[in-house]
């Protein structure tokens, strides 16, 4: 039975096994976390990780081969017995929205009230449809409506019965890329404000750090890494999880009295004290900086610049990388140095930037 | 990572919508008591009757079928498939118009056809009388040509059943296969060679599927065969069971029957092999070939030939006769033969489209293989021939009837209820792949979001799918409809006492000889049926189309 503490979780997940097929590789083996009131979490991974399972098991639409699911403190899944979506008091987001194409849209949204006095239903609709801004568009069928407004009403749609908890199924990805920043802020806000506790399932780490209080990361299944965004960020498990969050430079390294030796020489790290011998490093390219004159850097040739506001990122190739294997950096440069392809610079790690990668 | 996992039963079990896989699993299992009893029977000791008909009409039977099969099943090979590349592929005057037209024959029942084709081609047929009349020593005796034969009955057969064909390989070409057709003639390849190397091996499934319709229909044929005294399977099962009351020997052809129907279905799954239908993707249209002059010419005359032979002269002639009889049209008795047979098709319609949501909703809720494979055994009635069918469910009717001795047997026996369970045995399969081919384009999300937002299954089902199923409810239903209508084996067999449809009023006119008396019935059969054909056929376009 999953335990209950002071503040009870609103999501409770403990040891879930899901697999499709008899004998098959699980699409979720063995995941378990909470999620406190009013948190934000989110479950990223690359496509196929399980995640989108995972959010149907909660929801009630999978049957899961092991493990428990609690909502709010009742077991909806596991331990004998099995709620069926309709009654696990959950409200979600569909990637398509799944919006009935035969309701206009306030009917779509009165539809999920069949528990209050019919009366109010309409009232309640119109107050969710004020929340999302689409109030002049209650008489419009979904496919009158632009791909935002659309994600505006399923939203609506799933958050009139006040779910205890939201499950978001990748909520951006039928949205084009200008939508989507705006429509995550909008996300954001209400969620906020009416201090919904939710799920997210997305694939995209921008995502994770504009909305999220804190992430899962997934892959094939398993359950890599969990914690707050900037955390998975700074101290990612492994080469996946670092690579997921964003730009990063993964260079072998041998320990060293107080460091160590890497292609780029010797990079000072308290944390080697606890290391034995091969390491892996994960270094962000804000982590690196370019000098102009020797200053203890590690030569290189610069290959590509590129342009992202005042920043720029630099993708450099270390002159002398014989003895350690590193093919090329990629390093963040303010705007103060000019630089372009083919200019000889120098690359050295900011003090303690380095962080030791423990896992595969 | 080791992860023990532990099957939990208790749960999953717990958590299936019991009421509907309940009412799924017994829906499937009712309606396949009929071909379970004709397997079972045939089993059963033989009788010496068995044994007369296996050593002199057997072999008979197998010959006629064969013959049937091979001459049939070559011309509608040839005429589906030709028709289908030229309305595909090549562009040329009326070419619109035969798209459409040429699937009209499929109204036609075979045995409606063969009646024309018996009274025009006839010693006293307009035909001879022509060739008499006009070409110089035809008068003589021995150029009296005899039409009853059964290379006539082939050819009738052919000329009705190509549309399965053309259908099935005009969509091929049309969709899926159109890249490559287009590739094979950058590739600098003429039409022959497009045709023949590219165009031909892709089509093999749709062609081989087609012809398994095909040979089905022609397994299922009583009508036909019977009027032009070919004696097949299914006449033997007739005349087992209505000249000689012997079931034993019915239930035995019956189980034969359906071995050759099988095996149709086994040689399209082998030769299909790893070939597979998916939808392909629909780009833009294919590039035509344009035919001008005498190709062009050549083109409508290949298209003009099966819609003459098949739909027009046949439905000429039987309003030619209508109109000779057309005092009987008023007739009450003719009316209530149409109500009856009206009444019947819709009943049979709404009942058969109701069970087949029933079962497929069941299956989609569950997504088990016990319901999934139910599903599927729900399907094989539509193979199986109505003879084979009713033979079934007359055992199975009997069996409870001696369960209950005499009141409860008659309510059945001497009722549409039988004939009504018949039909749904049969056309089972219609329904609900119309009905499960709908909720696939549904989709599973927009059920989902209902449960979540507290919807329990029939609510879901009564406010999300039912409405966004109308139209392949409609098209199911009317399917059904139009199949009951032109049913006539089944209902010869399962028919209560004094109760005649169109399509059995029509048969009995046309063996007792009174072949223009015949006709009326029959033309309602066909109009109706080919109405329905033509709007179907157009609503499904447009709903591809968009």
């Amino acid at each position: 039975m999953i335990k209950s503490n002071g503040s009870q979780p609103v999501l409770t997940i403990d040891g879930l096994v899901k697999r499709y097929t008899r004998g098959a590789l699980p699409a979720v083996a063995d995941v378990g976390f909470t999620v406190a009131p009013g948190e934000v979490m989110a479950v990223v991974g690359e496509s196929g990780c399980g995640k989108t399972t995972l959010l149907r098991l909660v929801a009630g639409l999978e049957i899961p081969d092991a493990g428990e699911i609690a909502v709010a403190g009742r077991t909806v899944s596991g331990a004998g017995s099995w709620v069926p979506p309709e009654r696990r008091g959950v409200g979600m987001v569909f990637q398509d929205f799944a919006l009935f194409p035969h309701m206009t849209t306030l009917e779509n949204v009165v539809y999920g009230l069949g528990s209050i006095p019919r009366a109010e239903r309409r009232g309640r609709a119109e107050e969710m449809l004020e929340l999302v801004a689409l109030t002049d568009y209650a008489g419009r069928y979904p496919h009158q409506l632009s791909g935002g407004q659309q994600q505006r009403v399923a939203l609506a749609r799933a958050l009139a019965p006040q779910p205890k908890l939201l499950l978001l199924d990748e909520p951006f990805s039928n949205l084009d890329t200008a939508l989507k920043r705006n429509l995550r802020e909008e996300l954001a806000d209400i969620l906020r404000r009416t201090g919904t506790t939710a799920l997210l399932v997305v694939h995209d780490a921008e995502d994770v750090l504009a909305l999220a209080d804190r992430a899962v990361v997934m892959r094939s299944g398993v359950m890599v890494q969990e914690g707050a965004p900037d955390f998975l960020y700074r101290r990612p498990r492994n080469e996946y999880v670092a690579h997921f969050f964003g730009e990063t430079n993964v260079l072998a390294g041998q320990v060293c009295p107080g460091g160590f030796e890497t292609a780029l020489g010797h990079v000072a790290c308290a944390a080697a004290a606890a290391c034995r011998g091969a390491v892996r490093l994960c270094l962000r390219p804000e982590d690196l900086q370019i000098v102009a004159g020797e200053g203890g850097g590690q030569a290189a040739i610069v290959q590509r610049v590129r342009y992202a506001g005042t920043r720029r990122r630099v993708l450099v190739a270390l002159e002398n990388s014989d003895h350690m294997p590193c093919a090329a950096l990629m390093v963040e440069a303010g705007p103060g140095l000019p630089l372009s392809e083919g200019d000889r610079v120098f690359v050295r790690p900011k003090p303690d930037a380095v962080h030791v990668l423990t896992a595969d | 990572m080791a992860i023990a996992v532990h099957r939990q039963w208790l749960p999953t079990v717990r958590s299936l919508s019991w009421g509907w896989t309940v009412a799924s699993l017994l829906f499937v299992g009712l309606l396949s008591i009929p071909l379970f009893v004709v397997v079972v029977g045939a089993f059963a000791p033989a009788g010496a009757e068995w044994d007369h008909v296996s050593s002199t009409l057997l072999p008979e039977y197998l010959r006629h079928t064969a013959v049937l099969a091979l001459a049939a099943g070559s011309l509608a090979l040839v005429l589906g498939l030709g028709t289908a590349w030229l309305v595909a592929m090549c562009d040329f005057p009326l070419r619109g118009f035969f798209r459409w037209a040429l699937v009209l024959p499929l109204a036609v029942p075979a045995y409606m056809a063969a009646y024309t084709y018996a009274g025009m081609l006839s010693v006293t047929g307009p035909v001879q009388r022509l060739i008499r009349a006009t070409v110089p020593g035809a008068q003589d005796s021995f150029m009296y040509w005899h039409v009853m034969r059964i290379e006539v009955v082939a050819v009738i057969f052919g000329l009705v059943l190509y549309p399965y064909i053309f259908l099935l390989v005009r969509a091929l070409f049309e969709h899926r296969s159109g890249r490559a057709l287009e590739a094979a003639r950058l590739l600098g390849r003429g039409p022959w060679s497009v045709f023949f190397r590219i165009a031909v091996p892709l089509a093999r499934p749709a062609l081989a599927a087609g012809l398994a319709l095909v040979l089905m229909e022609i397994l299922n044929d009583y009508g036909a065969v019977t009027y032009y005294g070919v004696t097949t399977f299914t006449t033997g099962i007739f005349r087992s069971w209505f000249s000689l009351g012997d079931l034993d020997t019915a239930i035995r052809l019956s189980a034969l029957l359906m071995l050759a129907v099988l095996l149709v279905l086994g040689l399209e799954r082998w030769q299909r092999g790893a070939a597979r239908y998916d939808e392909g993707a629909s780009g833009p249209p294919v590039s035509r070939y344009p035919l001008r002059g005498a190709s062009a010419a050549g083109a409508i005359a290949f298209c003009a030939l099966p819609l003459v032979l098949g739909f027009i002269l046949p439905v000429a002639q039987l309003a030619f006769w209508t109109a000779e009889v057309a005092s009987t049209l008023a007739d009450p008795r003719f009316l209530r033969l149409a109500r009856n047979s009206f009444l019947l098709a819709l009943g049979a319609s709404v009942l058969c489209v109701s069970i087949a949501v029933v079962i497929a909703y069941g299956a989609r809720l569950d997504r088990g293989p016990l319901t999934r494979s139910a599903g599927k055994l729900a399907l094989l009635g539509y193979s199986i021939p109505g003879a084979v069918v009713a033979v079934g469910v007359l055992v199975a009717v009997l069996a409870v009837g001696r369960l209950f001795e005499g009141g409860a047997a008659l309510l059945v026996t001497g009722s549409v209820v039988a004939l009504m369970f018949g039909y749904l045995v049969r056309f089972m399969a219609v329904g609900y792949l119309s009905v499960e081919a709908g909720f696939t384009r549904i989709g599973q999300n927009l059920p989902a979001a209902s449960r979540v937002l507290g919807a329990p299954p029939l609510r879901t089902l009564a406010r999300i799918e039912l409405p966004l199923l109308r139209r392949a409810l409609l098209a199911a239903g009317t399917l059904v409809f139009i199949d009951v209508l032109k049913e006539l084996p089944l209902t010869l067999i399962l028919r209560p006492f004094n109760f005649d449809t169109l399509a059995t009023r029509a048969f009995q006119l046309a063996s007792d000889e009174q072949v223009a008396q015949s006709a009326p019935a029959a033309l309602l059969v066909i109009v109706t049926a080919g109405l329905v054909v033509g709007v179907l056929h157009r609503s499904f376009e447009q709903e591809a189309g968009t």
